[in-house]
């Protein structure tokens, strides 16, 4: 027989006036998108029917052209939010998320991937492996260091002109000297800088062949063996050597008009480590190893929404005297029932 | 006074394996024959912790008036789901994957109410658990 459960909590409660309470940023700004697209297209045409007759300049022409466009832009916009709320309001989250387009919100039946919510990678084993299944692909670097050195770079040319012009036209005096000190200055720290950001990118580049790693399948299955095979040839010697297996959450959170995102490790397995540091690498000698591991079926899977997750990936670092590279070689991974 | 839900999972478990069959039923009280809009039930997971709520909606059925013989949501009714593979029940750091069935009742007058039930779909995975998860059993170089 089940025992009821009587109602003594209630949560997610919405009254009518939600609609002025709970998105009424929404609805303002939909609203006033409305009244001034309106007042706009009305200004418009009635400064139009005035002046009929009388003739228009160009000017004014593309005066009428512009208010016509900002004010049907708003007027579409302003309408298409007020729509928005108009279609959400009285209506319940689970019956908003179950009718959205979002594959997240699709019931099962509708859904086509095999596991709701973990990432469907295919793109991970498109690469077929020489020692094991597949070669997993390196995550690719984040395109922003190399703009803020191209920003640090424009800036640098920038102030260093600058600088020179002001002494050319200066002359000999001690403002000119002192502009010549602070120019000497930032010039020696620029160089310096991107002279080390070059040397080390050319020496990553040139003394390390891009790492081999290997899985004997994909994705892994919480509670089944899986292998790893690494293969990292290059020429120089390296200090520290290790592969780890990490599992990271990240959450995306609004605060107030930022968009924030928090990321924590939560596992962090040593898979393996070279001790025998300083290790010499080269043609004759590449650093290769193939690590067995069991894992528990109580991993974690993959997951993936759109304000959180949680990752898996490979981690390689490798660090010897001129070169430190920091791999990732991102995997998926899925549930013990599977 | 507002309606009361009568909620409950009739095949309860400790925990849900994915493929599993859960069955639930309601009934609602302290409400008048005709007083009801609508009434939804749902299957869901939602999200807790330092990110904004994710919302994912695995069943879902909304039943009104002319959806009864007698035009009565007050009485007993039951549906069931097969529990899907995921997302499993989570408690991780920064972010809680939560399971519930929940029914939300419409009053014509007044405001929508709604009850949960939490249940655990899978044995329940935390990573701060003091159980090796990984294990290295050999290396060859």
């Amino acid at each position: 027989m089940p025992s009821w459960s009587r109602i003594f909590r209630r949560r997610h409660w919405s009254t009518p006036f939600s609609f002025l309470t709970d998105n009424s940023a929404e609805s303002i700004v939909g609203a006033s998108l409305v009244l001034a697209g309106s007042g706009i297209l009305s200004w418009t045409l009635a400064s139009l029917l005035f002046r009929i007759g009388i003739g228009y300049s160009w000017t004014e022409i593309l005066v009428f052209v512009i208010s016509f466009l900002i004010g049907g832009i708003c007027l579409t916009l302003g309408i298409l939010k007020s729509w928005k709320q108009v279609r959400i309001f009285g209506k319940s989250s689970e019956r908003l998320a179950q009718t959205s387009p979002l594959p997240l919100g699709l019931p099962l039946s509708e859904n086509k991937s095999p596991m709701p919510t973990v990432p469907d990678r295919s793109d991970l084993t498109n690469s077929p492996g020489i020692r094991l299944a597949y070669r997993l692909p390196v995550r690719q670097d984040s395109i922003w260091p190399l703009l803020y050195v191209a920003s640090g770079a424009i800036v640098s040319v920038c102030i260093t002109t600058i600088l020179g012009a002001t002494i050319l036209e200066v002359g000999s005096n001690w403002t000119a000297l002192f502009a010549l000190i602070v120019l000497f200055l930032f010039s020696a720290a620029g160089a310096t800088f991107f002279s080390s950001w070059l040397v080390r990118e050319i020496s990553r580049n040139t003394l390390l062949a891009p790492t081999i790693l290997e899985v004997a399948r994909h994705p892994l299955v919480a509670g089944q063996p899986w292998s790893i095979y690494l293969s990292q040839v290059g020429n120089l010697e390296l200090e520290k050597a290790e592969m780890r297996l990490v599992c990271i959450e990240e959450a995306v959170y609004n605060q107030g008009t930022d968009v924030r995102k928090e990321t924590v490790v939560v596992h962090d397995f040593l898979l393996f480590a070279e001790n025998s540091a300083p290790y010499k690498l080269d043609q004759d000698h590449p650093l290769q190893c193939l690590v067995h591991i069991n894992c528990s079926d109580r991993l974690m899977h993959s997951f993936e929404a759109p304000n959180n997750r949680v990752v898996w990936f490979i981690q390689l670092e490798l660090r010897g005297p001129r070169v430190q590279l920091k791999q990732e070689f991102p995997l998926v991974v899925w549930p013990a029932t599977y | 006074m507002e309606p009361l839900i009568s909620l409950t999972i009739r095949n309860r478990k400790a925990y849900y394996e994915p493929g599993d069959r859960l069955e639930c039923e309601y009934q609602i009280d302290a409400i008048g024959t005709n007083a009801i809009e609508a009434v939804e039930s749902s299957v869901l997971w939602h999200t807790e912790g330092k990110g904004d709520e994710d919302i994912g909606v695995h069943f879902f059925e909304r039943r009104t008036p002319i959806d009864c013989p007698d035009g009565d949501l007050r009485e007993l009714h039951r549906f069931s789901t097969i529990c899907p593979p995921t997302p499993l029940s989570y408690e991780g750091r920064i972010l809680k994957v939560k399971w519930c069935v929940r029914v939300r009742v419409f009053p014509k007058n007044g405001k929508e109410i709604s009850f949960d039930i939490p249940f655990r779909l899978g044995k329940g995975i935390k990573p701060n658990s003091v159980e090796k998860l990984i294990a290295v059993t050999e290396t060859t170089r």
